[in-house]
């Protein structure tokens, strides 16, 4: 039997390891909420217009008698009735999102559409080859297979100036293809593994059985192959995602025209203009950005463990 | 007969080919052109000119080339079996079946759910010397021992941010703790239980069940590190640009700036191919050295 408390020790190790994993995102959180004067006088406690909503608000709810009186960035003294007041302090308190939602969202379209064209393309591309290796044995299969798996040892340092190169000389420096491309056509090899060693593990009589019934090629594989494979997509879609989410190096020095960047090279690139005029408005454009990551492992936290794990294990 | 084989090889071939002309075109090509770029003098402005060994020879005589190769290496030796032993022993801590192992699990992998770049940004604030959290909490704790000594520099002193990029590495292990975790979880229980009937004690069955079991994966985790450690750019180029002065010039980043800073693409390459042939050379040691000290029977 587990009593409770019995583990108090184990713990209070685990939190002394968990509080400071957490204090950076803590820290960043609270600071976005800030102005930059008044970061100048401190990192600590509850932002200046967080706790002016909450006065406002508290006394809106009293009813306390009286206006709410607002100093203006222009030192102008207005006086307000309570809700009116609240909302130029939530307005004030949220200013650093709105900002750097201007500013990032051009960052995020162009990842989730870059996002969603590779993931697309190795889905289709990928179970489709992996389903040809894995059920279709034709003379010269282990030659293809052997080939696929060598492009994997090359590490992606080998073949980066020459990749920048052919970008280069295809003309697609500053493009939407010069992210995409590569990525579907050479960089996810990985993913004809998982999907080939996932199919080589199903059953051959369902496939025998759907063919009995008359089911054809494409039937096969739309009907029957893709919704075994559910899990194991999902698995293959989040590598994919967090592997064009971190990708740096290479949308830096492809894609130098601020239209085509992604979230870690505009990130970037603002970081370096931005960071000593406005930190507030950075650190609210990092929480914007870390949301999407943040949503879609709370959504499918299972295949993101498996996604981690894939590599190390049986893959 | 014949027919239907040639037809067989014709629809396989047809249904590979996009990754063999994509792969052919991506990695293919780009590793046979560095690897004969790596024998020129290649700017991109001019065509490339073969200069045979050349690049070779002025690589092993560039001070830079040793700088950023030791400096991986320090990093390879001290950061990346810190991070493999942090990890497990939180894998091991969260494998006792205590409550709560799920909140924690997800609070050790925020760090690798967060994009790179913020991270690196992330912690430029916290490792500022002087408005940085790290140095406020250092320096109050100092102050309250009364001890003498001051919290350095971090980033901008040329001891202190190898270290500073070694902590924050550590910071987030939390991905290999999950994959630990995973392997822990693979490990039968009828192991410990014949363990226990031959009376071993809680460290015993760690020592000799849990961690031979798990070797594969540490061994896994290291070689993929080691790849990895050699690849690091996003974060020390974001934080550093290698400085100060080189204290934190790594592999890539100097290959980076061979290439598209001096515009020396040959000089780079040749550079990219000793990476090559070292993460080979060092794969092929640790496949040696793992035998018979790595257990695949549970796998």
């Amino acid at each position: 039997m587990r009593r409770p408390g019995k583990h108090w020790w184990l713990h209070l190790f685990l939190l002394m390891v968990a509080v400071p994993t957490l204090m950076p995102f803590v820290f960043v959180l609270n600071n976005s909420f800030r102005t930059s004067s008044e970061m100048l006088h401190g990192y600590f406690g509850v932002p200046r217009a967080a706790r002016a909503a909450l006065s406002c608000a508290w006394r809106a709810l009293r009813g306390s008698p009286g206006p709410s009186f607002v100093i203006t960035d222009a030192k102008q003294t207005l006086a307000l009735s309570h809700t009116h007041a609240l909302r130029y302090h939530l307005r004030l308190l949220l200013r650093n999102y709105r900002d750097a939602w201007t500013s990032v969202r051009p960052y995020l379209r162009n990842t989730l559409w870059v996002v969603c064209a590779v993931a697309t393309g190795v889905l289709i591309l990928g179970t489709a080859t992996a389903f040809v290796l894995s059920r279709f044995p034709f003379p010269g299969r282990t030659v293809v297979f052997y080939y696929f798996l060598s492009t994997m040892m090359f590490p992606g340092v080998l073949t980066l100036v020459p990749s920048f190169l052919l970008i280069k000389r295809l003309g697609l420096l500053n493009s939407y293809s010069a992210l995409i491309v590569p990525m579907v056509a050479g960089g996810q090899v990985f993913a004809i593994f998982v999907f080939k060693s996932f199919f080589d593990g199903l059953s051959q009589d369902l496939f025998d059985a759907a063919k009995i019934d008359g089911a054809g090629l494409f039937s096969l594989y739309w009907h029957l192959l893709l919704p075994l494979s559910r899990p194991v997509i999902a698995v293959v879609l989040i590598i994919n995602i967090l592997g064009t989410w971190n990708n740096f190096l290479w949308p830096f020095i492809v894609n130098t025209d601020p239209r085509y960047h992604i979230v870690a090279s505009g990130l970037y690139v603002m970081s370096a203009s931005e960071s000593a005029s406005n930190p507030g408005m950075l650190f609210a454009a990092y929480v914007i950005t870390s949301i999407p990551l943040l949503l879609l492992f709370a959504c499918a936290t299972r295949a993101f463990m498996q996604g981690m794990t894939s590599g190390a294990f049986k893959a | 007969m014949t027919g239907r084989t040639w037809r067989k090889v014709r629809n396989g071939l047809l249904f590979t080919l996009p990754w063999t002309v994509g792969l052919l075109g991506f990695i293919v090509y780009p590793v046979v052109a560095s690897v004969y770029h790596s024998f020129c003098d290649y700017s991109v402005l001019r065509p490339a000119v073969w200069i045979g060994l050349g690049n070779y020879v002025d690589l092993l005589q560039d001070e830079v080339f040793w700088i950023a190769l030791w400096n991986t290496v320090v990093f390879a030796v001290v950061a990346l079996p810190l991070g493999i032993v942090t990890a497990i022993g939180l894998a091991l801590l969260l494998n006792t079946k205590v409550r709560g192992v799920v909140v924690y699990r997800t609070i050790f992998f925020i760090p690798s759910l967060v994009p790179m770049v913020t991270l690196a940004m992330l912690w430029m604030w916290i490792f500022n010397g002087r408005y940085g959290i790290l140095n406020y909490v250092l320096n109050g704790v100092m102050r309250w021992l009364h001890l003498p000594w001051e919290a350095p520099g971090w980033l901008l002193d040329p001891h202190w941010a190898k270290p500073a990029l070694i902590l924050m590495g550590l910071w987030g292990c939390g991905h290999a703790v999950v994959i630990f975790l995973a392997g822990l979880q693979d490990i039968p229980e009828t192991l410990y239980e014949a363990a226990e009937i031959d009376g071993a004690n809680r460290w015993q069955k760690t020592w000799h069940v849990t961690l031979p079991m798990l070797s594969p994966v540490i061994y896994f985790n290291l070689i993929m590190g080691i790849i990895g450690t050699f690849q690091v750019f996003a974060v020390p180029y974001i934080m550093t640009g290698g400085g100060p002065g080189r204290a934190t010039l790594f592999y890539t980043m100097a290959i980076f700036q061979f290439a598209f800073e001096d515009l020396r693409m040959g000089y780079a390459s040749a550079m990219a191919v000793i990476l090559f042939l070292i993460i080979v050379g060092l794969t092929w040691l640790a496949t040696r050295v793992s035998r018979g000290h790595v257990h695949y029977g549970g796998l």
